[in-house]
């Protein structure tokens, strides 16, 4: 379940970031969640290939996989939400010359 | 004195079969490798090639996180010495966690620098054809 829902971040980040967010002050936000998002998908995909390999069940959907899959939202957000605000105060901040 | 109540995680963990216990130190080693290459390719600096660096240590690190919350959750990590629960379990588990690391872990880790790089080769060839209509 969380396999799938941070492909399913990595996907709507990506749609944001073509969309004009790159154009827009949280482009950095908006890549780097992007990236967080396909690099934990990419890593899953490799656990999920070697679980079908050795037999067992590739994906977990049960309630507590979707509980984790919430929490790991969750936190891919507020890393987001960090940075933003970190782009934001350092917007703010007039550069020294 | 009532019998101590298993830990459900581990449990449901233990009944999937998944054995997963430290693979994400592996993609989190290479983002460190990647942010000491950033630094040496920027020195400071932005410049193209530690901008592409720094898509690596994203995906790496980023990705390490989320997966390391993952084995918080399942309770292979934990928050007291050794914090990894396999150490504390003995050296059959310490040598399967090793084995899972060398297998699992260098394998995310590949995946990961090899969708890097067809960014990188993808990104180089759209600023070469970006050059050449300008």
């Amino acid at each position: 379940m969380y396999e799938i829902a941070a492909v399913a971040a990595a996907v709507a980040f990506a749609v944001a970031w073509f969309a004009g967010a790159r154009r827009s002050r949280y482009a950095r936000p908006v890549f780097a969640a992007m990236m967080m998002f396909l690099g934990a998908s990419l890593m899953w995909g490799v656990d999920c290939v070697a679980e079908a390999m050795s037999g067992e069940e590739a994906l977990d959907m049960s309630r507590d996989a979707a509980c984790l899959a919430a929490l790991i939202l969750g936190a891919g957000l507020a890393v987001f939400a960090a940075m933003c605000v970190a782009e934001r105060l350092r917007g703010s901040v007039p550069a020294k010359a | 004195m009532p019998a101590r109540r298993p830990n459900r995680r581990i449990e449901t963990t233990a009944l999937k079969g998944k054995n997963e216990m430290a693979c994400f130190t592996v993609p989190l080693a290479a983002a460190a490798a990647a942010g000491v290459a950033k630094h040496a390719a920027g020195k400071g600096r932005r410049t193209s090639l530690a901008e592409k660096f720094r898509w690596l240590v994203d995906m790496m690190l980023g990705g390490s996180f989320l997966l390391a919350i993952e084995h918080v959750w399942h309770g292979e990590v934990t928050w007291r010495f050794p914090f990894l629960t396999a150490v504390s379990e003995g050296p059959d588990a310490v040598s399967e966690m090793l084995h899972e690391m060398a297998t699992r872990g260098v394998a995310m880790a590949v995946v990961v620098f090899a969708v890097w790089g067809c960014m990188v080769a993808v990104s180089a060839v759209l600023e070469r054809k970006a050059a050449a209509n300008v």
